[in-house]
């Protein structure tokens, strides 16, 4: 990985092929003197500077005359997303002109970006923390509002001013603890034992909400994947097909429509959903419904959350018994009573678990479906904007740590500060971790290597 | 001329231990003071020791130094500090008979082999190509040697400021060394100026007792040197009293000739021990200060005043003085002063204390811009030792974090420097748990005989200890409790909580309500003394943290001793900031480790430096 700051970078900054706008990017101490000369700009020569944060327009010229007709811009150090002298020029998005316009820079003397490098200056520079460049990585590939907002908040600094807030009760906990060791002469009043453990216990409580809010972030950010399951004829593929709003499963009068998984993606409640559609679980199947049924319990089990949809125009069976059973098995479950629009026949025998009553056919009930489902990716609050979430296993290993080392600081108070602040210095240690303060080679390379070129 | 292998300039407790140690490694060595009563001086408190303060002193007893030894010859009382809060930082203090104790250094040196004590003063330091080759005296006189040291305290260009007057001088009643800068910044050396200050002394007769809280030593007096077997004498008590509303109120009317808050002082004073009227200023909401009532002597009738240090003028010290509960009637032998001087911006130096700018030329103690006895004391060992294997040919000794506060405090100095007078406290070492000031024998003794200072006998008598602590702590690791009525009993009758099965005594032990007590469930302890036990007991209760702050070490020493150049040239490595590439270049670190704790040092830029590093052979 290059850490050498002083050259001049380039790379074309969005995806390949076709596109309405290709935007090159340029950073580094010579961004400036190696875009300037090859931008001729109406009413202006080549060569002439460029005023910071200004849109021009003019032509881009290449060692073979003009590349294109384009937009630039020049923000110079540290306004700029790497803090170094930056120039973007926007072209039309051929990948001929693209690959020309970055060629011409090149050979003017800039170097190939790699990947990642930008957001990695970003980062050496001190423009942004680690985590906020996570964020960024995740925004780019979110793929769901939710994930978008998610990663947002990470960029942003969420997790980071969280984090701080925690840092803060440590140092002064810290300062505390290591007065009354390093001045036992003198007179000033540290906090008590009692004071100092419940500052540890509160900041491990609020990292505990962090680490709950992980299971949800995680479906923000790689989605949900949420098996229905139910007798035949439950109308499993009906609600499937309701929910994305397109006709993906064939629906039937005939019990046993549907045969193997159909699996199908879509966005549910600003969360990114994989919806699987199983067989009914019929008790007295054939060969290829046997399969099947083999299959959804497999996929019930290995799914994130399941529904059980049960037929409210029909008495309780047998086979509902054994839906419900599968059904409490997974952690994320949800009870869903179809066919609300006809007389109800159905005897719901589970006091503890209240179902949601919808009819598919008339559309009712649907939005609360959502709703339900959406709390499954975010029982913390994910969707409203208050709370941040966790979405990385590295944060979430990391949070459980320092909230392990406080903890354990709490309890040691009494034995003796000085182990109590070994553990708060710990803590500090993981946070700094978090941050990028302190990171080995390894941390850093496996995250900007998630970007794309020119990220 | 008369010829030297080392030459101390000065006879404080950096200089002490600096021609001790030289001397004892057989070079010859002669320490140059201006007046041989004032060796060992206690300039400011007559205490030794405290948190921070007594892991330094037991290290250098460890490595074979005289402090604890002289300390424990002349102690008036001695107490242990941070009983309840961990073993780590659990802290002998001792209040010295100053008196005694400049007696028994002057013994000590007076018995070194190699050492003359020469009267005069350092006018010069006489250096050729960049090495140094002995020093001019005031008299005239020149000494040859191939190593400096220079202990100098509070001396160079010193200045000592009672309100508004202002007298040169090192210490009350003695002249400054007043060329002795010249010469240094002559060599190149960029001098900086501190501050520190003093109470005024209080005759013992004047004060009513009764009117100050008594506080006794311990019973028995913790010694501070693992070599004394027991202290035999009679302590002495200390005293509390408490400054007022009225006391503070006349300091105030002293500012306008206070040459703190006029201006006067330019030298930058320790926050963590300000004067009463910095005190004053700094909490206004504290409407009292406590103040210790320290003996001076068994000898004389000094009483000094711990926690009022002051430059105010004298007839204000006076007037609050006689504000305060038992001191209305008191007479001052001495008033307090503050003292200026020049130090040398620690980041000149290596860690072998040795300086950048002149080979052999050594600084040790407060030049270095420390504060404190313990601190001037370790850096003098450290600079008599290497100044020693210098002469001798021999490698330097480099102290690391992980092994010592000595180690801590040097490395501080030299990679970051300090803006104010630097203070030793426990919370600056990283590895405080396993650094603690009961196995600094187990950190050094080792290294003290590899060096050659530490006695065999002393030796002898640390493997002994070792020997017996380890087949303790195995005997602990190997036995069982069980909850039979003859051991519940036992437990009880000696105050430790029930065992509800059986369990590993060690297991046990490691409970926070669990001591290992004589006459219990641990058997026979007869052959252990106390200091045995204790420390048997630390490394039981404490073995979970040692085990991560040693894996820890160990994983940090790897790029904490990747070892960089003194030769690197730091300027011009592209992506480091001017302002880096210059600190980088004055401090000149020999591990990447040291260069990672340079003030401003970011992640980025370690990140560059070792790119750097990694690349640079390919490059060239």
């Amino acid at each position: 990985m290059r850490m050498n700051l002083d050259d001049t970078i380039a790379a074309i900054a969005t995806p390949a092929g076709e596109g309405g706008l290709g935007v090159i990017r340029v950073s580094g101490p010579s961004a400036h003197r190696i875009a300037a000369p090859l931008f001729f700009r109406k009413g202006g020569k080549p060569g002439d500077p460029l005023e910071s944060h200004r849109l021009y327009f003019g032509t881009l010229l290449g060692a073979a005359g003009p590349v294109d007709e384009v937009c630039v811009v020049y923000m110079r150090s540290p306004r700029s997303y790497t803090r170094q002298d930056m120039v973007e020029i926007s072209c039309h998005g051929s990948p001929a002109v693209l690959r020309r316009a970055l060629n011409t820079l090149l050979e003017a003397g800039a170097r190939m970006a790699e990947p990642g490098e930008f957001t990695k200056r970003a980062f050496l520079s001190g423009r942004i923390d680690l985590s906020q460049a996570e964020g960024i990585i995740d925004l780019i590939k979110a793929r769901s509002e939710g994930a978008a907002r998610a990663a947002f908040g990470l960029m942003q600094g969420g997790l980071s001013q969280r984090i701080e807030a925690v840092r803060q009760k440590l140092v002064w906990t810290l300062s505390h603890l290591e007065a009354s060791i390093d001045f036992p002469d003198e007179e000033f009043i540290t906090a008590t034992d009692d004071e100092l453990r419940k500052t540890l216990t509160e900041a491990a409580r609020r990292l505990d909400i962090l680490i709950k809010s992980y299971d949800g972030g995680r479906f923000l950010k790689h989605g949900l994947s949420l098996a229905i399951i139910g007798k035949p004829n439950a109308g499993k593929s009906s609600l499937l097909n309701a929910l994305l709003e397109e006709e993906r499963a064939i629906v039937a009068e005939i019990p046993g429509t549907t045969r193997d998984l159909i699996r199908a993606e879509g966005e549910l409640a600003g969360l990114k959903v994989e919806l699987i559609d199983t067989a009914g679980l019929n008790p007295a199947p054939d060969e290829v419904e046997a399969e099947g049924i083999r299959r959804a319990l497999k996929a019930a089990e290995g799914a994130d959350a399941v529904i059980g949809l049960f037929d409210g125009a029909r008495a309780w069976e047998e086979s509902d018994t054994k839906v419900l059973e599968v059904l409490k098995k997974a952690r994320l479950h949800l009870a869903v009573i179809n066919k609300a629009d006809m007389p109800q026949l159905i005897a719901w025998p589970d006091a503890a678990l209240a179902p949601v009553k919808i009819s598919v056919k008339e559309m009712r009930g649907l939005d609360q479906l959502l709703t339900k489902i959406a709390a499954f990716a975010h029982d913390a609050q994910a969707l409203n904007h208050e709370e941040p979430v966790v979405t990385r296993a590295r944060h979430r290993e990391i949070f459980c740590r320092i909230a392990g080392d406080l903890r354990r600081a709490a309890d040691e108070i009494a034995a003796g500060r000085e182990l109590a602040a070994a553990s708060v210095w710990d803590a500090l240690e993981e946070i700094k971790r978090f941050t990028g303060e302190s990171y080995t080679e390894e941390v850093l390379s496996a995250i900007f290597d998630e970007f794309c070129v020119g990220k | 001329m008369k010829r030297f292998d080392v030459i101390v300039a000065g006879g404080g407790h950096a200089g002490c231990e600096a021609a001790h140690a030289a001397a004892r490694l057989g070079c010859a060595t002669a320490m140059v003071v201006t007046d041989r009563l004032s060796i060992a001086r206690m300039s400011c408190n007559p205490a030794i020791g405290g948190p921070g303060k007594s892991q330094i002193v037991r290290e250098i007893d460890a490595l074979g130094g005289l402090m604890a030894r002289v300390t424990d010859r002349a102690g008036l009382q001695w107490r242990t500090l941070n009983g309840a809060k961990g073993a780590a930082v659990r802290a002998c203090r001792a209040q010295a008979d100053t008196i005694e104790y400049e007696t028994a250094m002057r013994e000590e040196l007076a018995a070194t082999p190699n050492l003359s004590i020469i009267e005069g003063t350092v006018k010069d330091i006489l250096a050729k190509d960049g090495a140094v080759r002995g020093v001019l005296l005031l008299s005239g006189d020149e000494l040859a040697a191939n190593a400096v040291i220079l202990c100098t305290g509070t001396f160079l260009n010193g200045l000592l400021h009672t309100g508004l007057t202002q007298t040169p001088g090192g210490r009350v009643g003695e002249g400054p060394s007043a060329h002795l800068s010249d010469s240094l910044k002559k060599l190149g050396l960029t001098l900086g100026r501190l501050k520190t200050g003093t109470p005024a002394r209080l005759h013992k007769d004047s004060i009513n007792w009764d009117a100050a809280q008594e506080q006794p030593g311990d019973t028995p007096p913790p010694p501070m040197s693992y070599f004394t077997k027991k202290i035999g004498r009679e302590q002495l008590p200390c005293h509390i009293t408490h400054t007022n509303a009225r006391t503070h109120e006349i300091i105030r009317t002293g500012f306008g000739r206070s040459p703190l808050f006029t201006g006067v002082i330019q030298g930058v004073g320790p926050r963590y021990c300000p004067s009463i009227e910095d005190k004053v200023v700094r909490f206004p909401e504290r409407l009292s200060h406590h103040i210790f009532l320290e003996p001076v002597s068994r000898h004389n009738d000094e009483i000094y005043p711990n926690g009022i240090s002051t430059s105010l003028p004298e007839d204000i010290q006076d007037e609050f003085l006689r504000s305060i509960p038992g001191l209305e009637e008191v007479k001052v032998i001495r008033y307090g002063y503050a003292v200026e001087y020049d130090f040398v911006p620690p980041t000149q130096t290596y860690p072998t204390l040795e300086s950048k700018a002149v080979g052999g030329l050594y600084l040790a103690g407060q030049i270095n811009g420390t504060s404190g006895y313990e601190e001037a004391a370790g850096q003098g060992l450290l600079a008599g030792i290497n100044a020693a294997r210098k002469v001798r040919g021999e490698e330097p000794v480099i102290l690391s974090r992980a092994e010592s506060y000595i180690g801590v405090m040097v490395d501080d100095l030299t990679t970051l420097g300090t803006e104010e007078p630097y203070r030793m406290f426990t919370s600056r070492a990283e590895h405080r748990l396993v650094m603690r000031q009961d196995n600094a024998d187990q950190r050094l003794c080792e290294l003290g005989r590899i060096i050659g200072l530490l006695r065999e006998e002393q030796y002898r008598e640390y493997r002994e200890r070792q020997g017996r602590i380890q087949s303790l702590v195995k005997r602990l690791r190997g036995e069982f409790l069980n909850p039979t009525p003859e051991t519940m009993t036992l437990l009880r009758n000696s105050g430790l909580p029930p065992v509800e099965m059986s369990i590993g005594i060690a297991q046990y032990m490691k409970r926070p309500d669990v001591a290992l007590k004589r006459d219990s469930v641990f058997g026979d302890l007869a052959a252990f003394d106390d200091a045995d036990i204790e420390r048997a007991e630390t490394e039981i209760k404490y073995e979970g943290y040692i085990a991560r702050q040693n894996r820890w070490i160990e994983q940090m020493g790897k790029i904490e001793n990747m070892p960089l150049e003194k030769e690197m040239n730091y300027i011009g490595i592209s992506g480091l900031s001017v302002e880096l590439q210059q600190k980088l270049e004055k401090v000149k670190p020999l591990t990447f480790g040291r260069a990672s704790r340079i003030a401003g040092m970011t992640p980025a830029a370690l990140s560059i430096l070792m790119i750097h590093l990694k690349t640079r052979g390919r490059n060239v």
